[in-house]
């Protein structure tokens, strides 16, 4: 993959969020710099959760963080409705951000370990001048994450990483908002918790309305919640496509790849679905990444078209897109 | 493989390689006593591959090592039960003799391989440290040693790799050298802890082939220790599940996997995501977390977070009880696939239900 382009995006009135042609770079020193995240294009709808996955460095936390504008991204679009967030600055920034929040990996370290519960989750709300009612907001909120209001009275490190977490996901709905970034939500957590909060974020989605972008490494955790899922390799998208299809027939030999890595209790049963398609090598540098595809140093069906020319996203079953040369065949 | 060929202690001796009784390591906090490890007991033959799972506190990493003689002295409150690793009692072994032993009998591997290796010594040093030490080798052979082991554990051209330092490599390539350096005197028993949780899943599957492959072809016993069912249900032969200090269930892979007697390995089991099913398919959560072990609960330790538990289970521990198949054990009263606690004691199933939460 490692391709770009624009095919899979939706002409439809419902569409929430439309990045386009995202960059993002990080200088390196000595004049080079880290592509993190190169021409990335995808859209989510209303009420949709869109799943970004992907391997450490291919850079979905970092298309996260350009969606928040933390830091702005250094070239593309990201349309929030109807607006530009990119063209935002200063004050008029900070008066649309309820609208679209996040949840970060590590619950107990994303809280001021200094402060009660309570102030914590109010805290955007009298950023806002909004605090008027902030207490029997706050109270609502926790109630409704799971929280004992009584907990509102602790401070972080009396509560455990799950409980943590429902602090992050309080904080983040008190604000009212349309959009929700999950960045590694349950990573840290032991598998009975991550349960727990997979389960409370569906059950939020349904009671705020959200609209969801779920980021993990974990394919197992992203298929259960997404409806759509795009998958990443060093700065680029491979594919994207209905969570289902995509998983029952993946087209890019990456996600072949990474989904017949997982481990699974009965190994057999996975390499009879997705082929002994394990990846050898190692990611390059995403400071002089490969030409033409990024994924061909690596890639099994690689051939000199890869190296020359990047492949651009085509639709090779309905509403899945596949940026490759040689997709996998069904 | 190494060319020199490696006498068994003692080829005639029968029984288990490592057998475990009893097992008690009980830790001095400012809050009391914690119960980490609280009676554990297993055996692992030559060549066998034994999982042990659990969640964060359940006592895994405690219980490995306990087995390496590694726990801090000073804070330990009791230490008890039996540790006998091809004939000899570890326990009873002064900590000069555990030096010498740790390595070339027991050898482990660590979660973080940055935060294992020592970053200012290049990992050919590292791997040659233990060859010197224990085998009094020259630089030279210990370092043509080293070479030899990094080929061996998949690393490409060692001879460049044995002079770097750790930050120039790859994290999967670190878990590598590590590997090889647990490798290098080599140990007949291997203890992996969490060997591939800071690593990506695809370099994971290459380092779980990897311990595999050198399971077969050295004869190794492995002990694989994961928060991950998954992970450790794919390769061991035999799966031990932990909660709160204790084996809880224990059998071959295959059975523990499609016949969980246990309700927690069951709850587990269920809790976790699944592939083949569809999407936004209801999770379902063990309610609660995992008991303090300052004070854990009377009865069975997981009563409290179980819907099957009965009054039996808050009164008294269960033992482990053979399932029909000797080599599967359970510690419930209540187990799945039976009449769950309030039905096996005739009380109306409503009203313990308010209880258990």
């Amino acid at each position: 993959m490692a391709g770009s382009g624009t095919a899979q995006l939706r002409e439809r009135d419902d569409v929430l969020l439309r990045v386009e042609h995202l960059e993002v770079e990080f200088p390196a020193g000595r004049g080079q710099k880290v592509h993190a995240v190169s021409d990335v294009s995808f859209d989510v709808v209303e009420g949709e959760t869109l799943g970004l996955v992907g391997e450490s460095g291919c850079g979905k936390s970092t298309t996260g963080r350009a969606i928040m504008q933390l830091p702005a991204p250094t070239r593309g679009s990201i349309r929030f409705r109807e607006r530009d967030l990119t063209a935002l600055k200063g004050e008029a920034l900070r008066r649309a951000r309820p609208d679209f929040q996040l949840i970060f990996q590590d619950p107990i370290s994303s809280l001021n370990p200094r402060r009660a519960i309570r102030d914590i989750v109010a805290e955007p709300l009298v950023i806002q001048g909004r605090d008027d009612n902030a207490r029997h907001l706050v109270n609502e909120v926790l109630s409704t994450v799971g929280l004992d209001p009584e907990a509102g009275d602790r401070r972080p490190h009396q509560l455990s990483g799950g409980q943590c977490q429902r602090v992050s996901i309080a904080r983040a709905l008190v604000q009212d908002p349309k959009l929700l970034i999950c960045d590694e939500p349950v990573s840290a957590l032991d598998v009975s918790v991550q349960a727990q909060i997979l389960n409370l974020l569906e059950d939020m989605k349904a009671r705020y309305g959200l609209t969801m972008v779920f980021i993990s490494h974990d394919l197992a955790v992203v298929k259960n919640i997404s409806d759509r899922v795009a998958v990443m390799y060093l700065g680029k998208l491979c594919e994207i496509g209905p969570a289902e299809e995509l998983y029952r027939a993946p087209l890019h030999p990456y996600t072949n790849a990474l989904l017949a890595s997982i481990p699974a209790a009965d190994q057999r049963e996975r390499i009879r679905v997705n082929g002994n398609g394990k990846l050898a090598g190692e990611l390059p540098s995403p400071i002089d990444p490969p030409s033409g595809c990024r994924f061909r140093t690596r890639c099994p069906r690689a051939q000199d078209v890869c190296a020359a020319e990047e492949p651009l996203m085509r639709e090779l079953r309905p509403g899945q897109f596949v940026a490759c040369h040689f997709p996998v065949e069904s | 493989m190494t060319t020199a060929v490696r006498p068994r202690w003692d080829p005639d001796r029968s029984g288990p390689l490592l057998e475990v009784k009893n097992l008690v390591t009980h830790f001095r906090t400012p809050r009391g006593v914690v119960r980490a490890v609280d009676g554990v007991s297993f055996t692992l033959d030559s060549g066998r591959m034994l999982g042990i799972v659990g969640e964060s506190g359940s006592g895994k990493t405690v219980l490995s090592r306990a087995l390496l003689g590694l726990t801090p002295r000073a804070a330990v409150a009791r230490q008890d039960g039996s540790i006998v690793f091809d004939g000899v009692d570890l326990r009873g072994m002064e900590e000069r003799e555990l030096r010498q032993f740790r390595g070339t009998g027991i050898a482990m591997i660590f979660q973080d391989p940055m935060t294992a290796l020592n970053p200012v010594m290049k990992v050919g040093r590292q791997i040659m440290e233990p060859l010197m030490h224990h085998y009094g080798l020259s630089k030279r052979v210990a370092k043509n040693q080293a070479i030899e082991l990094l080929g061996q554990v998949g690393i490409p051209s060692p001879h460049r790799r044995v002079d770097e330092y750790p930050n120039q490599l790859s994290g999967g390539m670190r878990q590598r050298v590590m590997i090889a350096i647990a490798l290098s005197c080599e140990p007949r028993l291997l203890i992996a802890d969490e060997p591939t949780t800071a690593l990506d899943v695809t370099v994971q599957a290459q380092i779980l082939d990897l311990l595999q492959s050198l399971q077969t072809e050295r004869d190794m016993a492995i002990i694989l220790i994961s928060h991950d069912l998954n992970v450790v249900g794919g390769r061991a032969d035999e799966v031990a599940v932990m909660y709160a200090g204790q084996i809880v269930e224990r059998g071959p892979a295959a059975e523990l996997f499609s016949t969980a007697r246990m309700p927690y390995t069951h709850a587990l089991l269920r809790s976790s995501p699944r592939l083949e099913d569809p999407s936004h398919t209801r999770l379902s959560a063990i309610a609660g977390r995992p008991p303090d072990l300052h004070d854990p609960p009377t009865g069975c330790r997981f009563n409290p977070r179980c819907d099957r538990a009965g009054e039996r289970c808050r009164a008294e521990m269960p033992p482990l009880i053979p399932d029909d198949d000797f080599d599967h054990v359970y510690r419930c009263w209540y187990p799945v696939g039976g009449p769950t606690g309030p039905e096996a004691e005739g009380a109306p199933v409503g009203s313990v239900e308010g209880a258990t939460r």
